[in-house]
């Protein structure tokens, strides 16, 4: 799937293959979907927010797509950090207000009260381990671990050599093992 | 280039925590059971969970459509969309089919083109379920067909579409009504029929065994409805859910 980013598939949905744009735009969203969740987490149990959020990407990459010049990651990775970063300003003004319309718009289409439960610890647990490292090395982990875009992408995504994405990524993990030996202990003392 | 290479750090450690990301990254078997790994393999499951690439695009279109901000922000993006250089692409969205990855586009900017899809793809589903004997679920499609029918401009295309929904609503209850009269025992007396107890309430007739002996003959409904056998003239919960979630998901205009 993450192949499918490539240079030859964006070139033909430029000029107009329906099937190219399809194929594109399907990819375009699982990397959109995935970052958001990564990056957002779950709000009152769900990932809607990020996953609304991932839809306006994917409209944002389709509209700016004639003018993409370079590697469409680059482009996307572009849209998709400010706008999460735009999210996340805004939820950190409006968290109370926020978490109101969400449970009373949206409590029929959470999970039950044990799997938004897990879920949410999950996702807690997924943001305290990235809180700990600097924005850099977070970007590389959330992209290249929980997205899953090879290292080459991630480099164009961030304007590093695939080498460096590895080295920094060797340095974030690092970082994460001590975290995260001191997470499972309080899950299982 | 912002990072350098640290010329301490062993190249092994680095080739080694590389073939972590990629068995994380890919979901490849044979993780270590250290903490980091589980913690990252379970939080990569977690986000990766319920992804569907194509029709979460079109359920999320249905959350983006019923919030009034969410859905002035896309509108203006597909509008900008129409007069930058992305126009030769919006073209192409207006063929889209529900599931595409084009379809929110093609709601947002042709309306009426996405209703005649959404009609026309109840239309063929109300065909196979009469074909395959699910009367319920085609009287559903059709139904749905027919709301639709109401947004849609008077014209040709409406004309059509509502003379096919005419013809399907026939045939289905031609369908509704010959089981009822084959299924007659041919012995049996209509004071033996009454004397059935499943046949005076007829609300313990399976849902899809419109012919059971014993029902009662299915009656046409006012207004050219077709006829609805007994214990079937409610439509299934799970019958009814699959042919919302699926509908247009925008607000009625």
């Amino acid at each position: 799937m993450m192949s499918e980013l490539d240079d030859d598939l964006v070139a033909r949905a430029q000029h107009g293959d329906a099937a190219a744009l399809e194929q594109l735009l399907g990819a375009v969203r699982v990397v959109a979907v995935r970052y958001c969740r990564a990056r957002l987490g779950r709000t009152v149990g769900a990932f809607t927010t990020a996953d609304d959020l991932a839809q306006e990407i994917c409209l944002a990459v389709f509209h700016g797509l004639a003018r993409v010049r370079g590697p469409l990651i680059t482009y996307m990775y572009g849209i998709a950090s400010h706008k999460v970063t735009d999210a996340l300003r805004t939820a950190g003004r409006t968290a109370v207000l926020h978490s109101l319309d969400e449970l009373e718009g949206r409590a029929d289409i959470s999970p039950g009260p044990e799997d938004a439960a897990v879920a949410a610890e999950l996702s807690a647990q997924l943001a305290r381990l990235l809180a700990t490292l600097p924005p850099q090395h977070r970007e590389i982990i959330v992209l290249r671990i929980m997205v899953g875009l090879p290292a080459e992408q991630v480099g164009a995504a961030l304007n590093l050599s695939a080498a460096n994405v590895r080295l920094i990524q060797h340095r974030a993990l690092a970082q994460l093992r001590p975290v995260a030996n001191e997470i499972l202990s309080e899950v299982n003392p | 280039m912002t990072a350098h290479h640290d010329q301490h750090t062993e190249p092994a450690e680095v080739q080694h925590d590389e073939h972590l990301a990629h068995k994380l990254a890919t979901g490849q078997p044979g993780l270590p059971q250290d903490p980091l790994s589980i913690l990252l393999a379970a939080c990569r499951d977690d986000i990766r969970a319920a992804e569907n690439p194509a029709m979460p695009l079109l359920a999320n279109a249905a959350h983006v459509a019923v919030r009034g901000h969410r859905r002035r922000t896309l509108l203006a993006i597909a509008a900008a969309t129409l007069v930058s250089g992305g126009a030769a692409a919006v073209v192409l969205a207006r063929d889209a089919q529900p599931g595409s990855p084009l379809w929110p586009i093609t709601e947002l900017v042709y309306t009426e083109h996405a209703d005649l899809a959404l009609i026309r793809m109840a239309l063929g589903d109300a065909r196979a379920a009469i074909t395959q004997g699910r009367y319920t679920d085609a009287q559903i499609h059709l139904d749905e067909a027919a709301r639709l029918l109401t947004r849609i401009t008077p014209g040709t295309p409406a004309q059509q579409l509502a003379a096919e929904i005419g013809t399907l609503r026939q045939e289905l209850a031609a369908h509704l009504a010959a089981p009822a009269q084959q299924s007659e025992p041919a012995s049996q007396t209509p004071g033996a029929r009454a004397a059935t107890p499943a046949s005076a309430g007829g609300t313990t007739g399976a849902p899809t065994d419109p012919g059971s002996p014993g029902q009662r003959p299915a009656t046409p409904t006012p207004g050219g409805q077709p006829p609805v056998p007994p214990g079937r003239d409610r439509p299934q919960p799970g019958e009814q859910q699959r042919t919302t979630t699926r509908g247009s998901s925008r607000p009625p205009r």
